[in-house]
């Protein structure tokens, strides 16, 4: 049951679903592909397991309320309650039962209880086209050059987003700079100043939001995508950009190739 | 006061199989802690499992006695039965004298299919869900059996919750995630 704490299975949601709602119910057919793997059942049931409670599970919690605040839950904490006690009672009667497509069945109910704690999904949708990304662009637009003469190409079709962004959310609950840092590293990249950041190493998640900046792509939880940025950010400082080589202002290059 | 006597032996017997686990509790600790002697004991109770049968059978009846007054008591709409019978079962589980249902505890112990004390416990958990879909049924639910199971779900999982961790507040997300489910249902 360790294993429900695990970056693994954190990554596992990540990965899942479109929506944060969505990732909230793959929680359970993850649990549930999990369960049937070979062997998993023998192994909790020799440990201790029964007494593993979820609701004590402090990292568990606060990996889901995260997700939950993206969901924009009307009570994040409480939804969150109440999805880890369903999960327990499903893993209780998965073991016991394994016919009885209890954490399955859980998932369906957990469908049910996240419709009820999250706005409906129009309000979902106007909300998030007002997330981070459109608004981003607004700043972006405003500011970076490299944006403009992007923008100045196709400057139709996103348009639309600006619009509502600019009434449904206010510019300043983002952070326009980190935004601003990624494009500033892109240019570098695309230049051959900086080395481009390994994706495949990268979680998911840094994955999404660094395309989602740089392909100006509007966001599909905004506040992860922040949060998800400010991890690469500070991943790239830390590991790549000593490998950045800014050559001299004056036109020359420092290092003489000498054909041997 | 040979019912007394059997009443006594098996009180003493049902408190020791809650708080300290039913394999972990020896026919030696029983009487040691009622103070007869073992004769005495194997004078009601031809065996431990006899003790065991009659132990869950006991539960099960204070739980059922307890769920039916709830349910007569209101004179609540069928609509509502459903939740009046949820909302029992969680206050039952909110009781700090609450150890876990008896026949849940026990089918993690006895966990072989042949076991009689596995099967009587089996048949005790199912007699709670059957209930609810019977219930379910009754208000006019679509899939009375989904439902049913949902809510065992739920109540399993607040039992546990509360078991480990009393007083945790899992008891109150429970009511009100039964009270979701039921009004998805519909």
């Amino acid at each position: 049951m360790e294993l429900l704490e695990s970056p693994w299975f954190f990554r596992m949601v990540e990965q899942h679903g479109k929506t944060p709602a969505q990732r909230l119910i793959a929680v359970f057919s993850i649990t549930e592909t999990w369960m049937t793997a070979p062997g998993i059942r023998d192994r909790i049931l020799a440990s201790q397991a029964p007494s593993y409670l979820l609701y004590n599970c402090s990292e568990l919690k606060a990996f889901l309320t995260n997700i939950a605040v993206s969901a924009r839950a009307s009570n994040p904490a409480s939804l969150v309650n109440q999805l880890v006690i369903l999960l327990q009672g499903a893993i209780a009667e998965e073991i016991r039962n394994p016919e009885a497509r209890a954490i399955g069945e859980a998932g369906k109910a957990a469908r049910a209880i996240i419709d009820k704690a999250c706005p409906s999904k129009r309000n979902m949708l106007r909300l998030s086209v007002g997330g981070m990304a459109a608004a981003a662009l607004i700043t972006a637009i405003g500011l970076h050059p490299a944006v403009r003469a992007q923008w100045s190409v196709a400057p139709t079709q996103p348009m639309s987003h600006i619009v509502l962004a600019s009434a449904a959310r206010p510019a300043a609950s983002y952070n326009p700079d980190s935004v601003e840092a990624v494009l500033a590293l892109q240019e570098q990249i695309a230049k051959g100043v900086c080395p481009a950041p390994q994706l495949l190493a990268l979680p998911q998640g840094q994955v999404t939001a660094y395309m989602n900046v740089i392909h100006f792509r509007t966001p599909d939880d905004p506040v992860a995508d922040r949060e998800n940025i400010r991890a690469f950010l500070a991943w790239f400082e830390r590991t790549r950009s000593s490998e950045c080589y800014q050559p001299p202002s004056n036109g020359h290059t420092t290092v003489a190739w000498v054909a041997g | 006061m040979a019912t007394q006597m059997r009443e006594y032996i098996l009180g003493v017997a049902s408190e020791l199989f809650a708080t300290r686990g039913i394999n972990a509790t020896s026919v030696d600790t029983i009487v040691a802690e009622a103070g007869v002697a073992k004769v005495t004991l194997y004078k009601y109770f031809k065996s431990k499992e006899q003790l065991i049968l009659e132990y869950l059978r006991q539960y099960d009846d204070r739980l059922w006695k307890k769920l039916t007054e709830r349910m007569t008591a209101k004179d609540s709409s069928s609509s509502d039965k459903l939740l009046t019978l949820v909302n029992a079962v969680m206050d039952w589980i909110a009781d700090p004298e609450f150890k876990g249902f008896a026949f849940t505890n026990a089918t993690v112990e006895f966990p072989l299919d042949e076991n009689l004390v596995h099967q009587a416990s089996i048949e005790f958990a199912q007699s709670l869900r059957n209930t609810l879909g019977r219930i379910a049924e009754e208000s006019g639910i679509k899939n009375p059996d989904r439902i049913a199971l949902q809510l065992s779900l739920v109540i399993e999982g607040a039992a546990i919750t509360e078991r480990i961790s009393p007083g945790s507040g899992a008891v109150e997300n429970a009511k009100e995630m039964a009270r979701t489910l039921i009004e998805a249902a519909r």
